[in-house]
């Protein structure tokens, strides 16, 4: 019932406030890795474009890749180098909440809400 | 409206006479004789009250006798002229609010009418409701009332009203305002009397749920010292409009119906059960999330959007390809939904998917959002 074009995929990005963008891969070979699916890569695109507030987030256990991820993305989403990754642990509450208060002072700090 | 202490009987006569006395102030030297009816509960309460008035009565104005009547006997008779009556003095009507039934006096003066709204029997709670309607609208153009200040009963808003002070005048275009509440308050209260077959217990749940609120924000109340806000006297500064925060004390309202000068309670403190004037009691607005900016702000629904609502405050973007980033999405929108915030995610890949299935169903979407 819901519209599930790509027009209503960048209706999304483009009419939310924050997109967070959980970046995830194994190494330069995972086909599944967030830089190697276009539509992810995509929506970066048009949230970059449209000012939208992008914050990327990783698992716990991807922390130390967060250069390689940088490293490995795209000319043109460089930019993503510019912004504070937020990672998450997932095992534990506590640690998990303090993730994401990270993301929600990051988008007040950046006055994202009205 | 008094604080009952000692003998109810006793106290009802003397603000009893009270009421009288101010009704004569009032009016000057206008004949009452069977112009005031004092409009009891019931025949028990009628009858113990009778003779300690007559008493008062007779006290209180030795140039100027009184005699108690029934509605019945004053419906009666016809009405003797001053001359004719002789020694028996103007008559005031005493009796039960249901041998009023159908009669009307230029004054009535209400004793002893309200009751605890959550108390007694859901029937007798409606019946208290009845009979101060129906004593009130015996009147044609004063009533007065007479009663022991009851937390959490009918007449509880009146210790939070006060009459305007420059301008005595009945006020038209702030009592239609005004009355828009009350006629609110009749609908709800008429919805679940003619559509609820449970009607009273449904109101006495209401009431206890009101008072259970009361009781939180009188103990904050309590807490901070604060006392009733003097502003509500001047005109234009209180308003029922006024906004109220959870943990306010409830303002005192100046209209031009109710004049709540001879009120001489201490108790009116907490928020009325039943209140046709002022503003609700605010409802305590949602726990600010422990995480974070504070209440999600209000979004604004697009028109003409792709999917409803057109606005989100959180959009995810992950790879269908990762069981973390699945996991992560997942996890991520539960805990800002918890929050209070909307998300668009777009579920690609259900949790455990291979990669191949998933490149086989790259074009197999299915959004959630809220």
């Amino acid at each position: 019932m819901y519209d599930k074009s790509e027009e209503a995929m960048q209706e999304a990005v483009e009419n939310s406030h924050v997109v967070l963008a959980v970046i995830t891969g194994d190494g330069p070979d995972d086909e599944g890795a967030y830089r190697k699916r276009p539509y992810c890569l995509q929506e970066l695109r048009w949230a970059f474009a449209k000012g939208t507030h992008v914050q990327p987030v990783v698992h716990l256990r991807d922390k130390e890749r967060i250069g390689d991820y940088i490293r490995m993305a795209p000319a043109d989403l460089k930019r993503i180098a510019s912004i504070d990754f937020v990672d998450m642990n997932s095992t534990d509450k506590d640690y998990w909440d303090v993730g994401l208060r990270k993301i929600l002072d990051k988008a007040k700090a950046r006055r994202v809400f009205p | 409206m008094f604080d009952l202490e000692g003998d109810q009987i006793e106290a009802y006569v003397e603000h009893a006479l009270r009421a009288l006395n101010h009704v004569m102030t009032t009016f000057g030297s206008l004949e009452l004789h069977d112009r005031v009816a004092i409009v009891v509960p019931d025949e028990r309460f009628a009858a113990a009250f009778r003779a300690p008035l007559a008493d008062a009565l007779l006290a209180q104005f030795p140039s100027r006798p009184f005699t108690l009547v029934s509605a019945q006997e004053a419906a009666a008779s016809a009405l003797p002229s001053a001359g004719e009556r002789g020694k028996e003095g103007e008559w005031l009507v005493l009796d039960s609010i249901a041998a009023m039934d159908g009669l009307e006096r230029l004054i009535i003066i209400a004793v002893g009418l309200d009751a605890v709204i959550d108390e007694g029997s859901g029937s007798s709670t409606l019946e208290t409701r009845s009979r101060l309607y129906r004593a009130l609208t015996r009147a044609h153009m004063m009533a007065v009332v007479v009663n022991e200040f009851l937390p959490g009963g009918w007449l509880e808003f009146l210790g939070h009203v006060s009459l305007k002070k420059d301008e005595k005048k009945f006020n038209l275009k702030d009592e239609m305002e005004n009355k828009i509440k009350a006629d609110a308050a009749d609908g709800v209260m008429s919805w679940r009397l003619l559509l609820e077959k449970d009607a009273a217990q449904k109101v006495q749940k209401l009431a206890k749920q009101r008072q259970a609120s009361k009781g939180n924000l009188s103990n904050h109340a309590a807490k901070t010292e604060s006392k009733p806000d003097p502003a509500g006297d001047k005109p234009g500064e209180s308003t029922p409009k006024a906004e109220s925060k959870p943990g306010d004390k409830p303002k005192n309202v100046a209209q031009s119906v109710w004049d709540t000068s001879g009120n001489e309670t201490a108790k009116a403190s907490g928020w009325p059960v039943f209140n046709p004037i002022q503003p609700d009691q605010p409802e305590p607005t949602p726990k600010p999330p422990k995480l974070g900016t504070g209440v999600p702000p209000k979004l604004q629904p697009r028109a003409y959007a792709l999917n409803a609502p057109g606005a989100w405050h959180f959009m995810i973007s992950y790879a269908q390809g990762s069981d973390r980033g699945s996991m992560l999405a997942q996890m991520l929108r539960s805990s800002l939904m918890e929050l209070g915030y909307t998300v668009w995610l777009d579920v690609r890949r259900s949790l455990g998917s291979n990669l191949r299935d998933l490149n086989e169903r790259s074009d197999v979407r299915c959004r959630y959002h809220r």
